[in-house]
């Protein structure tokens, strides 16, 4: 009975499709709230989370990216320092067990501490933040409302975070409408997804196009960054050169491509897959049998891919930039 | 009359004390003294001191006869020798008991469970931020035979995954009083060698498996 009444309250703000599987995120311990879904909303906008007041979460997850950092190969925070990754775009993120690149954090809630602290992106640290927060009536009456009380703390900031992010589901793209039969896919589109069946969907699975495990998609090693991926995580040997499966939703969207943003196009990146592999030890096993495509089924390919592009996710308002003034006038 | 009020209620107050909420207090010490931060230990052949120690006591249990008699209703307890409040755990009901039972650290099921208040609050300073976990056990100080710049030693042990996992549980047969003997660390760990240790990996398990020797009940 409880359950299906916070269920059903969540809906409101969180409906997707049935086809997409039960969420990973307990939605128990943090059940959504308009209230706390705009608090999240308008601290997700807001420098003041970085050390200098310059740098948000929007800074490198803008909303017309589907939250990722257009043309930045590595994204950048304060003082114009340069991190060492692809900033990855955010959606559908009830659905991941894990995140980051190398899968550093275990639970959405536990996130913005990564970017908050590091001195690369915002440079600060909680307790700043909770301090700047406290001065600001605007902000304790956002808390005052969303938790009934004013008291700021670690706890409901990243709780209020988490809830917008929550609310980041794309589900709506022509792929989507063709499997709830609103549409139908175009004869290059069928041919382009029935090559993605065979040739990319073991990692890049649906509903969402990522099996969100860790893989080495045979990259050879940016000498430059020597990045390792998940094993600088697990120090296992077998996850080197292993980063976690991004989406392809909303391609169109998140360019530049892979975890150090190497390659700006899908040409590109689907070339890579056709000629460019390289062989090492953990190499993932969909990879002992090379991919071959004509020029004509990579133009197949990526029609369909585009069809995994969702406007409506990307233009969506209410994910919007929306400032603290606007919502808590003193 | 009077005076019956007033022997009754002295009475009525015995009783509550005697009856008191359990309570276990962990001391942090070296060797004989209790520990005091930032002061200089001539230790065998070294100088030390202790700028920083934190560490988290948690699921603890009581038992009498072997029998469990008591869970703590606090998840995770964290102790902070910059506080000696926090050296202390309320029960909130009295129970007999001879021996109790604890993790020194935060269990797995609670490093993947998302946000926690109080004393698992992150902003304790007991939370990796660049890759999700507690820190079990913090301990800074310098150390002369420490080759770290300042002779600065950092040994931040956690993890809670294998083969990392730094979790450690702790048996004691006692009345309430622990005892936390950090000098017993510099006679186990090699400092000239593990000075600095922030993040899972072999060096911290190591560290790890001697805390069980650190943790004695005072007589």
């Amino acid at each position: 009975m409880i359950l299906s009444f916070v269920l059903k309250k969540d809906n409101l703000f969180f409906s997707p499709p049935d086809y997409f599987p039960k969420t990973v995120y307990n939605f128990e311990q943090n059940p959504l709230d308009s209230n706390k879904i705009e608090l999240g909303r308008i601290l997700f906008y807001d420098p003041i989370l970085s050390k200098d007041n310059t740098i948000s979460c929007a800074s490198c997850h803008s909303p017309f990216n589907a939250f990722a950092h257009t043309d930045h190969d590595l994204s950048h925070g304060i003082f114009d320092s340069i991190g060492n990754r692809n900033a990855p775009a955010l959606f559908n993120l009830a659905w991941q067990k894990t995140f980051m690149w190398d899968g550093a954090i275990n639970h959405l809630d536990m996130q913005a501490l990564a970017p908050i602290s590091h001195p690369s992106e915002m440079g600060s640290n909680i307790n700043e933040v909770i301090k700047k927060l406290n001065e600001s009536k605007a902000y304790k009456k956002l808390f005052l409302n969303a938790f009934q009380d004013s008291t700021i703390s670690t706890s409901k900031i990243l709780k209020a975070l988490s809830q917008f992010q929550l609310t980041l589901v794309s589900s709506n793209t022509k792929y989507d409408k063709v499997k709830m039969g609103k549409e139908t896919f175009t004869e290059q589109e069928k041919n382009g997804y029935q090559l993605y069946k065979n040739n990319c969907a073991s990692c890049h699975s649906e509903p969402f196009f990522s099996n969100y495990n860790f893989e080495n998609n045979g990259l050879p090693i940016d000498q430059t960054l020597n990045d390792m991926g998940r094993y600088v995580i697990t120090q296992n040997e077998n996850d080197k050169r292993k980063f976690k499966v991004p989406s392809l939703r909303n391609l169109s969207f998140t360019y530049p491509y892979m975890h150090d943003g190497r390659f700006m196009t899908l040409k590109e990146v689907i070339n890579h897959y056709t000629s460019g592999i390289e062989y090492s030890e953990t190499l993932s096993l969909q990879f002992n049998e090379s991919i071959e495509l004509s020029s004509n089924e990579k133009v197949d390919l990526i029609s369909f891919l585009l069809t995994l592009n969702d406007k409506d996710f990307v233009f969506n308002k209410k994910h919007q930039f929306k400032k603290i003034a606007d919502q808590a006038k003193e | 009359m009077k005076q019956y009020v007033l022997f009754g209620m002295l009475f009525m107050t015995f009783q509550t004390h005697s009856q008191n909420a359990v309570k276990i207090t962990f001391l942090p010490k070296f060797e004989r003294e209790n520990l005091t931060l930032n002061k200089v230990y001539y230790f065998k052949n070294d100088t030390l001191n202790i700028s920083n120690f934190k560490c988290y006591i948690s699921n603890l249990t009581y038992y009498k006869n072997d029998s469990i008699v008591h869970s703590s209703i606090k998840k995770a307890h964290l102790i902070d020798a910059t506080d000696s409040r926090s050296f202390i755990i309320m029960e909130n009901e009295f129970f007999k008991f001879d021996k109790i039972r604890f993790n020194i650290g935060v269990d797995s099921l609670t490093n993947v469970s998302g946000i926690f208040e109080g004393d698992l609050d992150p902003a304790n300073g007991m939370y990796w931020t660049w890759q999700s976990g507690y820190i079990n056990f913090k301990l800074e100080g310098t150390s002369s035979l420490c080759p770290a710049r300042k002779n600065k030693f950092y040994w931040h042990i956690g993890g809670y995954s294998p083969p990392y996992n730094t979790l450690r549980q702790v048996s004691l047969k006692t009345n309430g009083k622990v005892s936390i003997q950090l000098d017993k660390l510099f006679e186990e760990i090699e400092i000239s060698e593990e000075y600095q240790i922030m993040s899972p990996n072999d060096n911290a398990v190591q560290i790890a498996d001697k805390f069980v020797f650190l943790f004695n009940t005072t007589r």
